[in-house]
């Protein structure tokens, strides 16, 4: 049985420990500012604040900076952690590389960002080190100039891959109003505008203990951790609870911005042949659903996608017989925090025909529901994926950042592997018109350039 | 001075080890582990003349393989073969196809409950498989033809499609211009090879792969070896071909051309991909240099904390990433990255300068033993897609993969900790001082038409540099060529 541990700091800081024997443990401490968030109600005034596409992803590239060392190899004492100019700057990936970490590394998704590192040596002393650079910021004003010319970089990196393009392209078509229409990393154009005023206060804002989640994996105590957390929060200045932004509705409307590109195609000169990328946006209000809701939702909308796409069902060997392409045919379930996408991607020369298939099999799926069968079946398959990654050290934490993200307790990971072993086929069935609204569905088409 | 060594990490390291078994005739390797789960892995290998030969016949026996998958006349699908196994919550067996050099390696994965559960899952899984190669519907008159014509078009799609993973392609391109050991077969010769495939050929490129192949097993599971084994002797027993163990010799150290000036190739991609590659001044003769060349390597390019990173994103801001790499069976150091064309001028010229200061040994004491350290910990994972840990049976099956079936490295997990912690500084500077020499290295780049850099006045007539090489006992090698075609 695993031994799973949940406790509130004083600070407000949410601590998840999930026992395990291992001889490594993983680290991570994670907001809910992600990609998505471009909005949200400062807790002192009450205000909506609007933020820039890329923001949550520029905070992620600069908090691992640290204060130098003084001449007596202690960090240096500073007035303003915005001087005009530092030097010889630390960052913090180094620091748990130093101290004996194994793997340390930062992400930033739509709905959260992600700090983490795996190691056998000093956990505790490491877990100090990321709490340092996770909770305090220090950025000297020419390292904010110059971090804007790595982030654009990476930008480049981004829009040179095709693949990214078609989901990117997608996402832009699908929501009209949610922050998920811009790429994570936002556009050159949102990056140059996000000055240091907004870094900072994007971290003050998103990065208080009150509003972060640090959950571990290993052979730790909750006990032990929470001291240690709970001492180095104190010493950083952070001890005081502090209320935490408050989430703000998308307001995401049903309906889409345009329901293909098929007249204007996305033309790239890096791609052999047609393809297209469809699916169905969905909507969740997570301020108004309870945690079983949100539970249901996302467990349903993963056996729906295996129920269309998944390898074996009924509607893929369906979907092939009629002329969809077997190699390059697949389809899934992406869920975030307030929204969720049931995406189709595959070769055609012939967008048209895969619309109609695809709206087929969905207009079945919604007049007479999938049967208990099929709905057995994808369950069986998304369990023994489940069953896989429960092995992986890493691969487990993901998961359970995952469900932290959807419903602010990573915990829930363990309802929803019992609701995918209780979920009725009734209940499946009666969400399908939440997922797959046809107002929802959009498709993007990519082609050669020539 | 050396490092101590942890007794607990030697001790999980030693839980790593296998034994040997000749069972049947089948060499088997066993490990215990404490799991959830037990892993085994059946691989057979066969040996060509040369690699252009083995680069030919792993053509064709890819196109036979992603032939039978389509389906059996029991389970008339991909999609039914998957579902035997998901419909009953047992993860499907993965095939993988792999070729080092004049090799080619063919290995069945199972993943499966710990216990006499996972007996009944690897029967199940072996039968299908069984029957997969017994009786594909690829070989029927009725359906064959669909599906051979249909397979043909995917795999000539897949090689087709590329050209879309950028980093991959430019990679690919520099392999078939320096290291065609590598890459023997251009594109187009793939695609024409493909193309005239008959079903006669990738029947016979099967038959002659089996009937020359030799298996090994590798089991990692908390069943005693004789249990878990039993059914997948029985399927080795019945395709094991007439090949000995001398096959499994390590790969040749290849030998790179002489260095000359930078090749740029075009290709659809606004960034340029930039490799460096530094060939070694002579082979490391013995596992202590090859260990502190390891070290060095990830110095100059181990990522985060590596020179490259930290002066030419951090202190620069000019590219997202960069690294090294110590690629033994090529000796030399290789780097790589993207970047925006027009920093092509500076960033040749600080990867050059960084290169030359770890070459004259510009490094101190504190940073070699922060990386050794780093190094002694990464023993206890292994990284590729997903981070296993050194108690998981997939860690030990890959790791016992590399040292008893592609040769890649004659140490233990074990053996390589310990002589990893008797390094000194010292002995880093003496391998950077003794092998790498930055004045011979090779530029490549891979980038849109029409970008071409400005070209760099720092370049100058690149001296030719005959380099002998002798064939040695090789270190881990990256088995980033693995190609899953089921599972």
């Amino acid at each position: 049985m695993t031994q799973i541990e949940h406790r509130i700091l004083d600070s407000g800081l949410n601590l998840y420990v999930v026992k395990r024997k291992c001889p490594i443990s993983h680290f991570q401490l994670y907001t809910p500012f992600g990609g998505d968030v471009l909005k949200y109600r400062d807790p002192v005034t009450g205000k909506v604040i609007l933020l820039q596409p890329g923001s949550a992803h520029w905070e992620e590239h600069v908090v691992n900076i640290m204060e130098p060392l003084g001449k007596k190899g202690k960090p240096i004492r500073y007035r303003t952690n915005t001087p005009k100019r530092k030097r010889d700057l630390r960052d913090g990936m180094t620091e748990l590389k130093t101290n004996k970490a194994i793997v340390v590394n930062a992400g930033t998704y739509p709905d959260r960002t992600n700090y983490w590192f795996v190691t056998r040596l000093n956990p505790l002393e490491n877990l100090e080190i990321m709490l340092d650079y996770g909770l305090r910021l220090y950025l000297p004003q020419d390292r904010h100039k110059k971090e804007e010319g790595t982030i654009k970089e990476e930008v480049g990196s981004v829009e040179n891959n095709s693949a990214r393009r078609l989901y990117d392209t997608w996402d832009e078509q699908a929501y009209v109003l949610h922050g998920a229409k811009f790429s994570i990393g936002g556009t050159k154009e949102s990056i140059a505008k996000i000055t240091l005023e907004d870094v900072l206060s994007m971290h003050d804002t998103f990065y208080r203990p009150s509003n972060m989640s640090l959950l571990v994996t290993g052979n730790l105590d909750i006990d032990v951790v929470a001291e240690v957390a709970n001492r180095k929060i104190e010493e950083l200045g952070k001890g005081a609870y502090l209320q935490p932004p408050g989430e703000v509705s998308q307001n995401e409307p049903n309906g889409v911005v345009k329901p293909d590109n098929f007249s204007d195609p996305l033309r790239r000169p890096d791609v052999k042949r047609p393809m297209i990328l469809g699916g169905w946006k969905y909507l969740v209000e997570p301020l108004e659903m309870s945690r079983e809701e949100l539970i249901d939702i996302n467990v349903a909308a993963d056996i729906a996608a295996c129920c269309l796409f998944g390898t074996g069902t009924e509607n893929r060997e369906w979907l092939i017989s009629q002329g969809m392409d077997q190699d390059t045919l697949e389809g899934y379930n992406w869920d975030f925090r307030d929204r969720g996408c049931i995406h189709v991607v595959g070769d055609t020369y012939d967008p048209e025909r895969f619309r109609d298939l695809i709206l087929e099999c969905s207009t079945q799926a919604l007049s007479k529901g999938f049967s208990a069968e099929e709905i057995e079946y994808a369950k069986n398959s998304l369990l023994t994926e489940a069953d896989g990654a429960a092995d992986s050290l890493l691969d487990f934490g993901d998961r359970l950042l995952g469900w932290g993200s959807l419903t602010r307790n990573p915990f829930d990971y363990f309802k929803a592997i019992e609701r995918y072993e209780n979920i009725t086929p009734e209940e499946v069935n009666a969400l399908l018109p939440r997922l797959l609204n046809p107002e929802n569905l959009t498709f993007v088409f990519m082609v050669p350039e020539e | 001075m050396a490092k101590p060594v942890d007794p607990d990490v030697v001790a999980l390291l030693e839980e790593t080890d296998f034994s040997r078994h000749n069972l049947d005739g089948i060499l088997t390797y066993h490990n215990k582990a404490e799991s959830t789960r037990q892993v085994a892995r059946l691989c057979f290998t066969t040996h060509y003349d040369t690699p252009e030969e083995a680069a030919v016949e792993e053509l064709l026996f890819g196109f036979y393989f992603r032939a039978v998958i389509k389906g059996t006349p029991e389970y008339p699908t991909n999609g039914a073969l998957a579902r035997a196994f998901l419909s009953n919550r047992m993860p499907q067996p993965t095939l993988h196809l792999q070729r080092i050099r004049d090799k080619i390696l063919f290995a069945m994965d199972f993943h499966v409950p710990a216990g006499e559960k996972g007996i009944n899952s690897l029967e199940h899984g072996l039968d299908v498989i069984d029957t997969m190669l017994t009786s594909p519907l690829a070989l029927t008159a009725d359906e064959g033809p669909r599906i051979i014509e249909q397979v043909r078009e995917e795999y000539i799609r897949g090689i087709e499609d590329g050209i879309q993973n950028h980093r991959k392609r430019a990679e690919t391109l520099f392999y078939e211009r320096y290291f065609p050991a590598i890459e023997p077969l251009e594109e187009e010769s793939q695609l024409d090879i493909l193309s005239g495939a008959s079903l006669s050929d990738i029947v016979e490129s099967y038959e002659a792969f089996l009937s020359h192949s030799f298996p090994v097993l590798l089991i990692s599971g908390d069943l005693p070896v004789e249990e878990i084994a039993e059914p997948l002797l029985r399927f080795a027993e019945k395709y094991a071909g007439t090949g000995d163990e001398s096959v499994l010799s390590p790969p040749e150290i290849l030998q790179m051309p002489p260095v000359s000036e930078p090749h740029f190739e075009y290709g659809p991609s606004e960034q340029m991909h930039f490799i460096r590659l530094y060939p070694l001044a002579e082979v490391p003769d013995n596992s202590r240099d090859r260990l502190a060349l390891a070290v060095v390597n990830h110095i100059l390019g181990g990522g985060w904390t590596g020179h490259l990173m930290r002066v030419i994103r951090e202190k620069h801001h000019l590219l997202y990433y960069i690294d090294s790499e110590c690629q033994k069976f090529m000796n030399c150091i290789n780097l790589q990255t993207e970047h925006d064309p027009a920093l092509y001028g500076k960033i040749s010229q600080l990867t050059q300068k960084i290169v030359k200061g770890i070459a004259s040994g510009k490094f101190t004491d504190e940073e070699f033993e922060m990386v050794q350290d780093m190094l002694l910990e990464q023993t206890l994972i292994r990284f590729q897609g997903n981070l296993t840990t050194c108690d998981q049976p997939s860690f030990r099956i890959g790791n016992a993969h590399d040292m008893f079936i592609a040769k890649n490295t004659p140490l233990s997990l074990a053996e390589t900790y310990k002589l990893l912690a008797s390094l000194s500084p010292e002995d880093g500077r003496r391998a950077a001082k003794r092998y790498l020499k930055p004045k011979a290295n090779q530029v490549f780049t891979y980038s849109k038409l029409g970008l071409p850099p400005k070209p760099n006045r720092k370049i100058r007539e690149r001296r030719e540099i005959p380099i002998q090489f002798e064939p040695l006992q090789m270190e881990r090698l990256y088995d980033d060529d693995d190609k899953v075609i089921w599972g």
